[in-house]
């Protein structure tokens, strides 16, 4: 196997929580968000990332690119890590890695135009272009995200919700990264406007060649653009496969609910269909339950489960495939 | 067939069209403050009371420190405002002409409160925008030393400012520049913080543009607003104060004069009957603070649609 672009051991991310009525003294209590997540990512793979609202998923995005804080490793094309790089040092990763947005008009300065926008990164990164040519990539890259470059001088609120998230591709585009991470990216937009900027960006992978991560809470549009599929819950990787084994055969009572929880286009079918019901909410992440996290709303728990944490590793044939659960494979998906 | 063939066409014409301009927000306030009848009519009024400030010495018949003998302790019966001797709005006490008077009072009086402002608008704005931005410990040191500039009693402080230091132009503006800008970072700080958290900020983080560019580029340019509705409202609140000052006699020195000084000897004569040295500083001071006001109003209102 190659060296793979990015490989991610041990991400924590944890947060210093004050309550309100705390003394100055009094030692903050810390709310993991990411508990010790590792996964690796080819070049030119896609990684979707799902989970339920608060499980993370965001917060491992900024981790990699250093917006919050973290321990672990994040190794880049196998040699840097870049937690332990100093900000210059950081600066030329950054370009090598772009996010987009999930709310298309809040990620778009409302002052500038749509030119500038897209041109920051590559002035941020290249200062000395000459403007001429900067104007003249921005032009190709809006005509690649189909925008029409005669529209570069408008201003974002002049846009749908379809055009402003193909400027925020646009603007992680410009700079030719390696790897785009997508924090939900469709999830602000009507379904038909959803498959075609899920379509963009798949044409656009393919043509240069991107690895991206892409995080959703739409099982639909994950199993539509991955190609490997990682289930969190509460910071923690619950199961991780490639995409088509993930969905034909879920291991995790969690992603067996999620994937039952998945609505089909198809009113009969939809009807007959059994779908796993989660009582509870997802537990406070200051709080964890001790064990397995999942155990308060897991229909399977045993007592173990609250007594050891699982690890994530191979319960079948399939080395790709990774269960973090007690009990993996020893009930049937339904 | 064929209609779609011109639709065709008309797309492509479209799509070589030269480039489109795009409508800023800045235009469509434009365009939200030209239709509101008060701001614009607040607007004609300032930029008057601005040509008065600015060319009413051509028009005046005499200097403002000339004294005219004649009239002199006798301004209620022979300085009355009269076209036949050249005063037009009469003369002062001390027979000087009261219109070149009350056009070098205009002059201070708007720089007070345009400089004031400005001090503000540049100072509280970086101040406050940095102060929330940067956050944490910075913040809080910055905004508790605001706290404690507010604590002091500004108008004390001011007033001995000017009986220690001497009673000087410059010195007004050293002491109301101090001041003003406190209120203004306040409220940019609040501003900054709201924005701070918003996407297209975290977008240029990620993409690696520094603090400083992050908050001229993009904390700066979507504070503007907030920032040009406050500052209209603090230039009379600035004229307000270098009158309050020039009232109490500690502001301006004879020959210069203000608004406030010639309200200030206007109404201690006012018993005499000559109530225009009165009438004519205080018709502009009115107007000129309503037309702030206006104006002020109406960038808030052009400026902000949402909040209406």
């Amino acid at each position: 196997m190659n060296v793979p672009l990015l490989k991610i051991e041990d991400l924590r991310v944890s947060f210093a929580i004050r309550s309100e009525g705390d003394m100055p003294w009094t030692a903050p209590r810390s709310l993991q968000a990411v508990g010790g997540v590792n996964f690796e990512l080819q070049q030119g793979e896609t990684l979707g990332i799902v989970g339920e609202s608060g499980c993370g998923k965001s917060t491992l995005a900024r981790a990699i690119i250093r917006m919050v804080p973290s321990e672990g490793r994040v190794v880049w094309m196998g040699d840097k890590d870049l937690l332990s790089l100093s900000k210059p040092a950081m600066m030329k990763y950054r370009s090598e890695i772009q996010m987009v947005f999930q709310d298309p008009l809040a990620a778009l300065n409302p002052r500038m135009t749509v030119g500038q926008i897209i041109a920051e990164p590559l002035k941020t990164h290249h200062p000395d272009l000459p403007a001429g040519e900067v104007k003249a990539r921005v032009k190709e890259m809006m005509e690649k995200v189909s925008l029409l470059p005669n529209q570069i001088n408008r201003y974002p609120h002049e846009f749908s919700g379809g055009q402003c998230q193909r400027i925020g591709i646009a603007r992680a585009l410009i700079v030719q990264p390696k790897l785009v991470i997508c924090d939900e990216p469709v999830s602000a937009l009507d379904v038909s406007i959803q498959a075609q900027v899920i379509n963009l960006l798949m044409k656009l992978q393919k043509e240069m060649g991107l690895s991206l991560i892409f995080i959703a809470h739409d099982l639909s549009v994950v199993k539509h653009i991955s190609n490997r599929v990682m289930v969190l819950y509460l910071g923690k990787v619950m199961e991780v496969a490639d995409r088509d084994t993930l969905y034909a055969k879920p291991l995790h009572p969690y992603t067996q609910a999620l994937i039952s929880a998945v609505p089909i286009p198809d009113p009969k079918k939809e009807r007959s269909k059994t779908t796993i019901l989660l009582e509870g909410d997802l537990p406070s992440p200051m709080a964890p339950p001790s064990g397995c996290v999942f155990r308060t709303r897991c229909p399977k728990a045993q007592a173990l489960c609250a007594e050891v944490e699982p690890t994530l590793e191979v319960k079948d044939d399939n080395a790709s495939h990774k269960i973090a659960c007690h009990f993996a494979g020893t009930f049937a998906s339904s | 067939m064929r209609i779609e063939h011109e639709k065709l066409d008309g797309l492509a014409d479209r799509m070589v069209e030269a480039e489109v301009k795009g409508r800023s927000p800045w235009a469509d306030a434009r365009k939200r403050f030209a239709h509101n009848k008060a701001a614009m009519a607040g607007l004609i009024v300032l930029i008057l009371v601005g040509c008065f400030a600015a060319f009413g010495n051509l028009i005046a018949q005499y200097p403002n420190d000339f004294t005219d003998f004649t009239i002199m302790g006798r301004a209620a019966e022979l300085g009355q405002p009269s076209f036949a001797n050249g005063h037009y709005f009469g003369t002062d006490d001390s027979g000087r002409d009261l219109f070149a008077r009350v056009v070098q009072g205009t002059q201070i009086s708007l720089m007070v409160g345009v400089v004031g402002a400005a001090i503000a608008v540049i100072v509280g704005t970086l101040y406050g925008a940095t102060a929330g931005y940067v956050g944490g410990r910075v913040d809080n040191i910055m905004m508790r030393i605001v706290d404690i500039l507010m604590a002091i009693p500004y108008m004390f402080v001011l007033i001995l400012l000017l009986v220690i230091f001497g009673r000087s132009i410059g010195m007004l503006f050293v002491g109301i520049g101090l001041l003003s800008w406190l209120d203004m970072s306040r409220i940019v700080r609040g501003q900054t913080l709201s924005l701070k958290n918003k996407e297209f900020i975290e977008a240029a983080q990620a993409t690696g543009v520094s603090s400083f560019r992050i908050i001229l580029r993009h904390i700066v340019p979507n504070l503007l607003g907030v920032v040009a509705v406050y500052a209209t409202l603090l230039v009379p609140l600035m004229i307000l104060t270098e009158s309050f000052i020039s009232f109490l006699g500690l502001g301006v020195q004879n020959p210069n004069t203000s608004w406030g000084k010639l309200i200030a000897e206007g109404a201690s004569t006012m018993q005499y009957g000559t109530l225009w040295q009165l009438a004519f500083p205080l018709f502009f001071f009115v107007i000129t603070l309503f037309a702030f006001f206006f104006v002020g109003d109406g960038l808030r209102d052009a400026l902000d649609p949402k909040d209406r």
